[in-house]
């Protein structure tokens, strides 16, 4: 009854406020004079009814369409050009009221925004579990995907949780203690394995059959393993592997790019100890010119991923994800180094990184007619499993120093759990597993006094906050009753572990609190899952413990540590995957004949450019106008011969200085931004106007009206899309939107889907002129032709005109005050894991002043003092 | 493929490696001296028999330079020794000793032993069979020419591809030479299904292209 009186009341204050009367709160003369004319029940211009709207102010709905207003007032966008404007004074007033009236009632919403209880997203998850134990698991492909909302995967509306999460999520903590828990007195004993790419599982065996790879030996094709010529192929590669022809090989030069039928492996060593190993290997590159072998056109890259190999190993289709690229010089082996984690199964997998798969397939038919480039493997050594200490971090984890004991399986009296004996089980593998040292298991004497201790210190870290002793002693219980019932104390420990792994208190960001701030403990969660996206540390807790963390001084000092340190990278990834949507940059693939150059090294390249770009921003704190332009770009040679930039070798991405009149910097023309938001075959002024208004200025433009057919693209080319736009801003409906989507859009058609500049756009229709080849590889066959000119000129919204990107991005960085305001208010969304309400905007403005003059960094820094990311 | 279908794979190549009924008898016949001999000796209860000799088909002797190959793999066979290689007989004398020597009794049974030794040994690069030079000279030798990569494991794959057919005895492929020959029972084969079975295995015969 008091609710409805409530909203009865804010129904009519509202009405009476907009139209009726108190004139000193909202100006109902202002409304009458500029806006019903246009916004009543039967103009509804733009599908806005003041009359109707005003009786909803308590609906959400209602309300983000006041502010709405109440932001186009204040932009001066309302009134429209051309129709009787305001004083200055008239329209300070009114959004004076009306910004107090919005902060009044939104306090009052039955839902106001604020963080409220969320499931760890699928990253949190298995960061969290990662640190937790120290084992570099892959968890996220085995638990249902997160969902979004305004642009972020952490806020509560976005974590549902289902009947199918909660199997996912018992099976994954059995997943994880499978692994942590110790079967075995002694560690495996590291072992080297150097597997020549030329062995039976190796990355080149079928190609070197069927030309797609060459042996070689001293830098030369090996006389020993002829290559594919005229279209004859080798005979029996049974009978080559019987003569050990493979194992003599010195060197494999590869030609053929990965494709649905080729996924080159390192088959040869399969994991079968999970841990960490040292992998290296040796890289050299090379032009294949008709049966000879002559210098590389630079430094190529080859690319390693880790397969986790499924089954026995055979066929292709496993699952993988990148380790990196890595580089490969011209005639000359380069040996690389790096520790990697291996589950069992895993195997690395190779890929030339060269030109895109269907550019080289003519190799096929005749090796001493193709000509193109190829990357050496000269071998690939792997040395592991690498422990610190035995039973590693893991095990202790969850059983102390507690020691092994030696078990019989057979045992009548106690239940023992059942232990599947490591094996090898892919084909083709030559590390076998060693001898199996017995079945082994955690001992203790005091069983229940053990249990007490270990969770009481497990519990903790696990559910990031200090547990009281009734739920310690509710999961001490669970032991005991699995002790109570014949199982081994390893059996009953585990029992309550996976329960505590499948617990609310792990699963959720828990923030107990009364009160609208948080307590000392959420607030190191929340800075902990911010800048690393994973749980807090033993400093960050201890000082959460010890009550100062809140410290402005302390937090400062915190926020730096987490800064500098390597994790801090997962922020990096995380944040820029959803703000810029780089997680989108495979949504389509580039239509090979018009983007030929399109290739998975070219894409990998974009994401890395768009990351190590934000990550110097971040150590750098270079200030919010970076965001659209500067006067560097983080390059490797892909990207740079992409972007027209010469002297950049090799693959890995560095600081590079942009000539004074490149259209590259910012971040709003490197080829990622480019790429996510193009289709596979053209570009929209449309989708990249949206992109920069609601991503890069703050600025989200509405949704068209339903009844507005999208735009087609011409895909022959015959008509550009200015001059489809142009007839769709005829329609008063559209025009408005447009006015502020199309600038920015316009400029960026000068880049085309890759996100490449062009001054014409590429069509395969008509008898229009080919290509120069200035940026194309030259080993590319070309087939698309060169047809209307991009004009990249327009005018802003507010009539300020420009004549290229270059134009754009000065009248962008020209408000330094909107590009800060923006990326404070994305890293706050992230940060606190909510949508931000209009009474946040006092926070978000106060956060931009207190950073002054600083740049990302400070913007952090000010985000994490500020009482908007102390308070729910 | 399940550890049984394994064996089962494995018996029927050896059953197809010496053959049928007729070439079991020849076996028997060529060894049936020298086992009577090595039995007598174990039935003494002879401590350490003196090796013995005896002659073999050597199959995996596609080229003579297979011939050195064969020697060099079989001198890390313990208790093995090569007396010496005649290629175009495509077989080899061997000394036998200790635990290699034939016994009395199953000889199919210990041939395949020996045998087995030999093709682990030479990881399955070459395999014992009975001999049976004398016989061919009674064969029709088909010359069949193909091209392709002058590459030993190529030139092996030839050969593997109609060595084991019925009716063939004998076969040298060489991709250099560009040409498979074979030692044929055109009762019982031909060339047309020679040409069949290397077609099978992507070898290129000459004069297709």
């Amino acid at each position: 009854m008091m609710k409805h009186r409530f909203w009865f009341s804010a129904a009519l204050l509202v009405w009476a406020s907009v139209f009726f009367g108190a004139r000193h709160a909202v100006g109902a003369d202002f409304f009458e004079t500029h806006c019903v004319d246009c916004h009543n029940a039967a103009t509804t211009e733009g599908g806005l009814n003041l009359h109707d709207l005003s009786r909803n102010i308590g609906d959400r709905s209602a309300f983000r369409k006041w502010v709405r207003i109440h932001d186009r007032i204040q932009s001066g966008e309302m009134p429209p050009p051309g129709q009787p404007q305001p004083t200055e004074q008239e329209r300070a007033r009114v959004i004076g009221s009306l910004r107090q009236l919005l902060i009044q009632t939104e306090s009052r919403l039955t839902e106001p925004d604020q963080t409220r209880v969320r499931r760890l997203t699928r990253v949190e998850y298995e960061n969290t579990i990662r640190d937790l134990f120290g084992m570099r698991l892959q968890l996220q492909e085995r638990l249902p995907g997160d969902g979004k909302v305004h642009g972020f995967d952490r806020n509560s509306d976005a974590l549902a949780i289902s009947h199918v999460h909660l199997a996912k999520y018992v099976e994954a903590a059995d997943h994880v203690l499978d692994f942590a828990i110790c079967t075995q007195p002694k560690p495996p004993q590291a072992e080297t394995y150097r597997i020549s790419p030329a062995e039976d599982g190796g990355v080149s065996l079928l190609a070197a059959f069927n030309g797609g790879a060459v042996f070689l030996r001293d830098k030369q094709p090996d006389p020993q393993h002829p290559p594919v010529v005229e279209g004859i192929q080798h005979v029996d590669r049974g009978a080559h592997k019987i003569l050990g022809m493979y194992e003599d090989a010195e060197s494999v030069g590869i030609h053929r790019h990965e494709d649905s039928s080729f996924m080159p492996r390192f088959q040869a060593f399969s994991a079968i100890y999970p841990g960490r190993y040292r992998v290296r290997t040796s890289l050299w590159s090379y032009t294949w010119d008709q049966g000879e072998v002559k210098p590389a056109r630079g430094t190529e890259a080859a690319r390693f991923t880790m397969i986790q190999l499924k089954g026995n190993g055979r066929h292709n289709g496993h699952p993988s994800y990148l380790i990196g690229y890595f580089d490969a010089p011209s005639i000359d082996s380069q040996v690389h180094e790096f520790e990697w984690w291996f589950n069992p199964k895993d195997c690395l997998g190779f890929n030339v990184a060269l030109a895109p798969v269907h550019i080289y397939h003519q190799y096929k038919r005749d090796l001493n007619s193709f000509t193109g480039p190829g990357i050496a493997c000269d071998y690939v050594e792997v040395e592991g499993p690498l422990y610190d200490q035995w039973p590693p971090k893991a095990h202790r984890e969850l059983f102390g120093d507690l020691p092994l004991i030696e078990f019989d399986a057979n045992s009548q009296a106690v239940t023992f759990p059942e232990r599947e004996r490591p094996k090898q089980q892919i084909t083709g593998a030559k590390n076998r597993q060693q001898e199996y040292q017995g079945d082994w298991t955690v001992h203790s004497q005091a069983p229940a006094a053990d249990a007490r201790r270990l969770l009481a210190a497990f519990l903790p870290k696990a559910f990031r906050r200090p547990v009281p002793d009734e739920l310690v002693e509710s999961y001490v219980d669970l032991a005991k009753q699995r002790l109570a019932a014949g199982d081994c104390f390893e059996l009953a420990m585990r029992y309550a572990y996976r329960a505590a792994l499948c617990s609310p208190d792990f699963l959720y960001h828990i923030e107990p609190s009364d009160r609208d701030d948080i307590d000392e403990f959420s607030l190191a969660n929340r800075l902990s899952y911010f800048l690393w996206n994973s749980l807090p540390d033993a400093e960050l807790t201890q000082l959460a413990m010890a009550g100062t963390l809140h410290q402005p001084e302390v937090l400062r000092a915190q926020v730096e540590r987490l800064l500098r340190h390597e994790k801090s990278n997962r922020f990096v990834r995380d944040f820029c995957r959803q703000w810029l949507r780089l997680e989108d940059i495979a949504a389509n693939d580039a239509d090979p004949k018009l983007y030929p150059e399109a290739s998975t090294y070219m894409q990998n390249s974009m994401v890395a450019e768009t990351e190590a770009y934000f990550r110097e921003l971040l150590d750098a704190d270079l200030d919010a106008t970076h965001l659209i332009d500067s006067d560097f770009a983080m390059l490797n040679e892909k990207l740079a011969v992409h972007y027209g930039i010469a002297g950049v070798s090799g693959s890995q991405v560095r600081k590079v200085k942009l000539p004074p009149d490149s259209p590259r910097g910012g971040l709003l023309t490197q080829a990622s931004i480019l790429k996510v938001t193009a289709n596979g075959t053209t570009t929209s002024p449309v989708p990249r106007g949206a992109f920069v208004m609601e991503r890069l200025l703050g600025q989200p433009v509405d949704p068209p009206p339903e009844d507005v057919p999208a735009i087609d693209p011409d895909v022959r080319g015959a008509t550009t899309i200015r001059e489809q736009l142009t007839r769709h801003r005829a329609d008063p409906a559209c025009a408005g939107c447009h006015a502020k989507l199309d600038p920015a859009g316009f400029a960026l058609e000068s880049f085309d889907v890759l996100g490449g500049f062009r001054e014409r756009y590429r069509t395969m229709e008509g008898d229009n002129a080919p290509p120069e080849r200035i940026l194309l590889d030259p080993h590319l066959r070309v087939s698309f032709k060169l047809g209307p000119n991009v004009d990249p000129s327009y005018r802003l919204a507010d009539g300020r005109e420009f004549a290229d990107v270059q134009g754009l991005k000065r009248h962008l960085v020209a408000d330094p005050q909107l590009l800060a305001t923006n990326v404070a208010r994305q890293l706050a969304i992230y940060a606190v894991s909510r949508e931000l309400g209009f009474r946040d905007r006092d926070a978000i403005t106060q956060i931009v002043a207190d950073a002054g003059t600083g740049g990302i960094r400070s913007i952090i820094h000010q985000l994490v003092q500020n009482e908007l990311f102390h308070t729910r | 493929m399940s550890n049984q279908r394994i064996h089962l794979c494995r018996a029927a190549s050896r059953r197809a490696a010496f053959g049928g009924v007729t070439r079991r008898l020849a076996i028997a016949a060529a060894l049936g001296a020298l086992l009577t001999a090595v039995s007598a000796d174990v039935l003494r209860g002879q401590d350490a028999p003196d090796p013995e000799e005896a002659t073999f088909r050597i199959l995996g002797l596609f080229m003579k330079v297979r011939v050195e190959a064969f020697e060099k793999a079989a001198a890390a066979i313990d208790d093995l020794q090569v007396v010496r290689v005649d290629y175009d007989a495509g077989e080899a004398t061997l000394r036998l000793s200790g635990p290699l020597r034939l016994q009395k009794g199953d000889r199919d049974r210990q041939l395949r032993a020996l045998n087995e030794r030999v093709r682990i040994g030479t990881r399955g690069a070459f395999e014992l069979a009975a001999p049976q030079a004398k016989l061919l000279s009674k064969r029709t030798k088909v010359e069949i020419a193909i091209k392709g990569h002058d590459c030993l494991g190529c030139s092996f794959g030839a050969y593997r591809a109609i060595y084991q057919l019925k009716g063939v005895y004998r076969v040298t492929a060489d991709f250099g030479e560009g040409q498979v020959i074979a030692w044929i029972d055109p009762q019982v084969t031909d060339r047309d299904t020679l040409q069949a079975e290397l077609e099978k295995k992507k070898v290129v015969l000459r004069g297709d292209d």
